[in-house]
């Protein structure tokens, strides 16, 4: 008698970096720069290279027993043998025998688009004797026992879970599509028993006749208190990122379960009292730009930031640069928001519906053939029946205030290398009200205010992988956006657009050590204006504004074309294996009516010192074109230059225990040339001594923003998730060269943020968010002056942004409830925003002639509920 | 800086008023106390070169006489600074009557007593004052479109400014200052089904707590384009010892509310009634009524 040792191989990838398939989002921070979630896609998975022969126990093998040992391994991306689990014991010494000679197995590591990843399997080592004489043993007949693991409620496949037939030492995992099969099966009647796993045990009774296949469907149940994301650090990227789970978004206190609202809980993100566009490391909203696949996407909120105009469901990732971001993401002065869309199912149709305070979402999502895939969501807010009643008989709405967005996605796989995605998307805010009376503050504002905001895009985009080493990304895209607002009859502003997007991006991995990246950005711009209005206030001019009545009116209309062509090209060399250089830079040509060329440098390093200790810096040129207004020749100045910012940052990323993480960065940038009002002034015409005015902007203002971020964070775990985001920054201005720095507006010293969130028992979870911010700069009104063609004074401001509002604090809180059926899920939350009602100030309100002043409160306590039934 | 755009930004203002609501309890404009300027009239509201205009303020001072300071500049900052003068050299005095003459005579030969300059304004002096006593002088004078008269009140420790546009009339039908219709009421104080006219000499007696409805139309000046001259006007509201319940109407419609206090909060049985009509062109009126309040028996004999 001999003994041999035999091995199945991984059975199946159980988890995986960053897999799509357990919706893993995270990769890890670099740079200091964006909050990614970007998952590589497997293309090849490990293969064994090296099998250790366990020795066979003496006892068992005297006794002539076999035995199979399913053991949990980590595969690292060298290759090598990681955190060992037996996931089912065989005893007689079969465990210890097999788990010590896994550890000493090597393995090829599993590769994906991003390079080698690290993966979890269950392997199976099997004892077995090997008998030199076989006696004939009559034929038992036997049948095969074959099933699907589904998830309850999802009905989702679940693959990588281990079953065993009871009373045998027969194990089975489940694969893809949640399969699992025991083949030649003694006929009787057995009991299956599903191993532990991040789902509940269960048993399942079958009878096995002869050659006859037995057939069940087991559904099983999450264990709420199993981990059910494998949290794991992904490869780096050469852009930094501070990696965000859907899971987390999706019930982060505060945001309505809006995964896009969550980003402003994020270090270098602060907070915008007006509500609306993100505020970037100290930056004006306009200077952060927003894409959608790359490409250009006019708005990321509805009106109020109540609601992002993407539906969640559909977001892949969510890239957050706060700034030096790579020569591929294209330019901005401030930061950068990049949101990808994943792929729509391909295993069955499944959609949900979401009603809660705001509005109702409905989502489907499944597949048109074995490749191909569609999706849909569409939603529709009911804010108008909420504002009518707030505002009660004083307003009186002719067309209700409402917004809606969709999404249609058509994905596609054409072969191999191919894949194909065409979307569909847009979003519309309008709003209408009418006033019967003039304003007590402004006889000019009556008869009616209307807004009118929306877009449509349609874009198609084509991957084509030429090897594993060349890849080639092609984007085209058209949007039609156009804004509306009146304001009485003296401001009416129209804007109305049409872009067309064209982007080719190539990724070429020329040697281990060596990449390269370059492509293409063009986008055409066809907008036509009509403004009648007063010239728009300028940050600097204190909240208080002159009455409309009190202010000169301008009117423009025009037609114009506008274009931008970049060209972009970046290396990444590792010159030894902790240290990775990234330089590039990005040639933008803008052309149309505004002619003018930029050339941006950018580079960054990363090294890593031990795998849970990164060093990061980097530098980088960033440009921004002046908006259409400020190049206007009546509103602005056609002969305004790009305004420029130069950004650099270092920090450190360190995980300190599996799981918990900290990021800290400190940054400074630089703010040159950028669009400033000129101080109203009066000159002698050389050619016909009249009297003429100068242009309304010049790009004589500039500005700072240094600070310091850190994030402390516990990824998704069992029991509890949460991260710390603490930003200390100073944000200064100068309005005019030879002026003293001033704070900005959007200066907030002390940006402190709590969430977390803690399961219960019940298949409850409880979130808090905690926010603590200073007080926004703000400018005192210093004294006033009646206007008496208007009969309304005229406030005068004091020093800018001398003194601070009060500081601002602010507890949410977020109960989430799920029920679970055998073919639907129920899931419910209740959500309390400012639940301790604090009344936080968020300005000033003045008599009618600027003597007196009082605190201007917040939103009160708001509570909100909301119900999502999902099959 | 960046400009804000205007669209988001004048939405974002209106969603936080309709969400937090605005209320505050600061006294109405329309409640007269202390020391207001309620209008300043430029007759005529418009005028060519050469010629002259008389400006009169409407001025409420509770408690003690008014001064006034009359000033004149070519050329100012604009409402973001409070139409500051640009340059001090260009500011002229023009008295300190009730009344003011706005004259080509108060710019060429210039009056600066009234005119505090600061060392720092002299150096900052850049500006290309035109000389008015020429006829190029004058000629670039006639390339603006306005130009703004101040005026300082001041009555014990309180003081107020306010800046009236005269317009440089060039061509077309000139602008004159509107004129108010009659002024109706209706209420416990009105014996008739139809409301009752209130002549601008006529008091009107009405008992404590009681609400009148006024109604009163404005009549436009001359102008080329008078409809739209009506869009844009409207009417003031200001009282003294009552309360409106608006300040401002719509001059085709002004229709509006008095609010005679209660016994207990009676501070005055004369209550008075101010209206100022403004065309929107410049031109503006104004018109004056007076109320007795009847008390109570039993107030008089608990006083």
């Amino acid at each position: 008698m001999t003994r041999r040792c035999l091995y199945l191989g991984a059975l199946l990838i159980f988890s995986l970096h960053g897999s799509i398939a357990f919706g893993q989002i995270a990769p890890p921070p670099e740079e200091g720069e964006p909050e990614t979630v970007e998952p590589p896609q497997i293309t090849a998975l490990p293969e064994l290279k090296e099998f250790i022969n366990a020795p066979y126990p003496e006892e068992a093998l005297d006794e002539g027993i076999e035995a199979t040992v399913p053991i949990q391994i980590d595969i690292g991306i060298d290759g090598s043998v990681s955190n060992p689990v037996v996931m089912k014991r065989a005893g007689w010494g079969f465990d210890e025998a097999a788990l010590e000679a896994v550890k000493q197995f090597t393995f090829t590591p599993a590769q994906s688009t991003a390079g080698p990843i690290p993966v979890r399997i269950v392997y199976e080592y099997r004892f077995t004797i090997e008998r030199e004489e076989i006696e004939e043993a009559p034929p038992v007949p036997t049948g095969t026992i074959r099933g699907t693991l589904l998830e309850k409620g999802t009905r989702n496949p679940v693959e990588g879970i281990a079953l065993e037939l009871r009373g045998t030492d027969r194990v089975a995992v489940s694969t893809k599509g949640g399969i699992f099969e025991f083949p030649d099966v003694p006929t009787g009647i057995y009991w299956i028993d599903v191993l532990p796993s991040k789902y509940k045990e269960r048993t399942e009774q079958v009878k096995v006749e002869e050659e006859a296949v037995a057939e069940r469907t087991i559904r099983l149940e999450k264990d709420p208190f199993a981990e059910f994301r494998t949290i794991v650090r992904s490869a780096p990227t050469k852009d930094t990122s501070r990696g965000l789970q859907t899971e987390e978004l999706r019930k982060m206190p505060g945001t309505g379960g809006d995964a896009l609202k969550a980003i402003e809980n994020l270090p270098s993100v602060a907070r915008n009292p007006r509500g609306s566009q993100l505020i970037i490391r100290g930056s004006s909203p306009e200077d952060t730009i927003y894409r959608l696949d790359d490409l250009f996407l006019p708005q990321l909120y509805h009106f109020g930031g109540i609601r992002s105009v993407i539906n969640t469901d559909l977001i892949e990732s969510i890239d957050l640069y706060p700034g030096g971001f790579s020569a591929r993401h294209g330019n901005a002065t401030a930061g950068l928001v990049d949101v990808k869309l994943k792929s729509g199912r391909l295993d069955r149709w499944g959609g949900y519906v979401d009603i809660n305070v705001f509005d109702t979402t409905a989502f489907a999502s499944g597949p048109v053939n074995d490749d191909g895939a569609l999706t849909f969501s569409v939603r529709r807010s009911y804010i108008d029946a909420i504002l009518n009643l707030v505002a009660g008989d004083e307003l009186l709405f002719t067309a209700a205030p409402v917004y809606y967005d969709y999404q249609a996605q058509y994905d596609q796989k054409l072969s191999k290398r191919d894949t194909f995605r065409l979307t569909s998307y847009g979003s519309d805010d309008s709003l209408k009200l009418f006033f019967d009376k003039p304003s007590n503050e402004d006889p000019a504002i009556s008869g009616g205010l209307g807004t009118h905001v929306y877009f449509h895009g349609l874009q198609a985009n084509w991957e084509h992988q030429f090897d594993n080493d060349l890849t080639m990304t092609s984007r085209l895209v058209g949007v039609r956006q156009e804004i509306q607002f009146n304001l009485g009859s003296l401001i009416d502003f129209n804007l109305d657009l049409y872009r067309l997007g064209w982007r080719e991006d190539f990724s070429w991995k020329a040697h281990p050590k060596f990449d390269l990246d370059w492509g293409m950005d063009v986008e055409y711009v066809f907008g036509g204006t009509d403004i009648t209005a007063p010239p728009p206030p300028k940050e600097g001019n204190g909240e208080e504004g002159p009455p409309l009545a009190s202010q000169e009116i301008l009117s423009s209309a025009s037609d114009s074309i506008f274009a931008n062509r970049a060209f972009y090209l970046e290396g990444s060399y590792r010159p030894w294996e902790p240290l990775e250089i990234t330089t590039g830079g990005r040639l933008d040509w803008f052309g149309g009516e505004y002619k003018r060329a930029t050339i941006a440098p950018r580079g960054n390093v990363r090294y890593t010192i031990i795998p849970e200790t990164v060093l990061k810096a980097g530098a980088g040129q960033y440009f921004r074109r002046p908006d259409f207004d400020e190049l206007d020749e009546i509103f602005g100045n056609p002969d305004l230059e790009p305004e420029e910012s130069i950004q650099t940052y270092a920090g450190i990323e360190q995980e300190i225990i599996p799981g918990l993480t900290i990021d800290l960065q400190g940054f400074y940038k630089r703010l040159d040339s950028y669009v400033s009002g000129v101080p109203e002034d009066f000159t002698i015409d050389e050619d016909d001594d009249d009297f003429a005015t100068g242009p309304r902007y010049d790009n004589g203002a500039e500005g700072r923003v240094y600070g310091g971020e850190i994030l402390l964070r516990q990824q998704l775990g069992r029991w509890f998730w949460g991260w710390i985001a603490y930003t200390l920054s100073r944000s200064e201005r100068k309005d005019r060269p030879g002026d003293e720095y001033r704070l900005f507006d959007s200066d907030q010293t002390h940006v402190l943020t709590f969430v977390g969130s803690s399961k219960l028992p019940w298949e409850l979870e409880l979130g808090v968010r905690l926010r603590y911010v200073t007080g926004s700069p703000t400018t005192a009104v210093e004294r006033a002056v009646l206007d008496a063609d208007s009969g309304t004074y005229v406030p005068v401001s004091g020093e800018v942004n001398a003194s601070r509002l009060p500081d601002f604090f602010q507890m949410d809180i977020r109960l989430d409830r799920t029920w679970t059926y055998d073919d639907w899920v129920l899931q419910g939350y209740i959500e309390v925003q400012n639940a301790t009602n604090r009344a936080n100030g968020e300005g000033f309100s003045y008599n009618y002639n600027y003597s007196e002043r009082q605190i201007q409160s917040g939103l009160p306590i708001i509570p909100g509920f909301g119900l999502k039934a999902s099959f | 800086m960046h400009h804000k755009r205007l669209s988001v930004y004048c939405l974002m203002f209106l969603l936080t008023v309709m969400v937090t609501g605005c209320k505050d309890d600061f006294r109405a404009q329309s409640d007269l106390e202390g020391l207001e300027i309620l209008a300043i009239q430029a007759s005529p509201p418009s005028v060519s070169l050469g010629e002259s205009t008389t400006l009169t303020a409407l001025v409420f001072s509770e408690n003690e006489i008014p001064v006034y300071q009359w000033s004149v500049c070519l050329f100012d900052t604009g409402p973001f600074d409070g139409f500051s003068c640009i340059d001090p050299a260009l500011e002229c005095c023009m008295g300190e009557d009730t009344t003011a003459e706005l004259s080509p005579d108060v710019f060429i030969n210039c009056n600066q007593d009234c005119i505090e300059v600061s060392d720092t304004d002299s150096e900052d002096s850049s500006f290309p004052i035109p000389d008015l006593s020429t006829e190029e002088g004058m000629a670039m004078l006639g390339e603006l479109e306005e130009v703004r008269v101040r005026l300082r009140v001041t009555a014990g420790s309180a003081s107020i400014e306010a800046v009236k546009s005269v317009t440089l009339f060039k061509e077309g039908v000139r602008n004159t200052n509107p004129v108010f219709g009659e002024l109706t009421y209706e209420g416990p104080a009105c014996d008739s089904e139809e409301p009752c006219v209130w002549p601008e000499d006529t008091v009107i007696s009405v008992e404590p707590g009681v609400t009148i409805k006024l109604n009163t139309s404005l009549t436009p000046g001359e102008s080329d384009e008078e409809d739209d001259q009506l869009e844009e006007s409207s009417i003031a509201w200001f009282t003294a010892g009552a309360g409106m319940n608006e300040l401002f109407s719509r001059a085709d419609t002004g229709e509006n509310q008095l609010q005679i206090p209660d016994e207990e909060d009676l501070d005055d049985e004369t209550v008075f009634l101010w209206l100022v009509g403004r065309d929107g062109n410049g031109g503006t009126a104004w018109t004056q009524r007076t109320l007795q309040v009847e008390r109570t028996e039993e107030a008089k004999d608990e006083e």
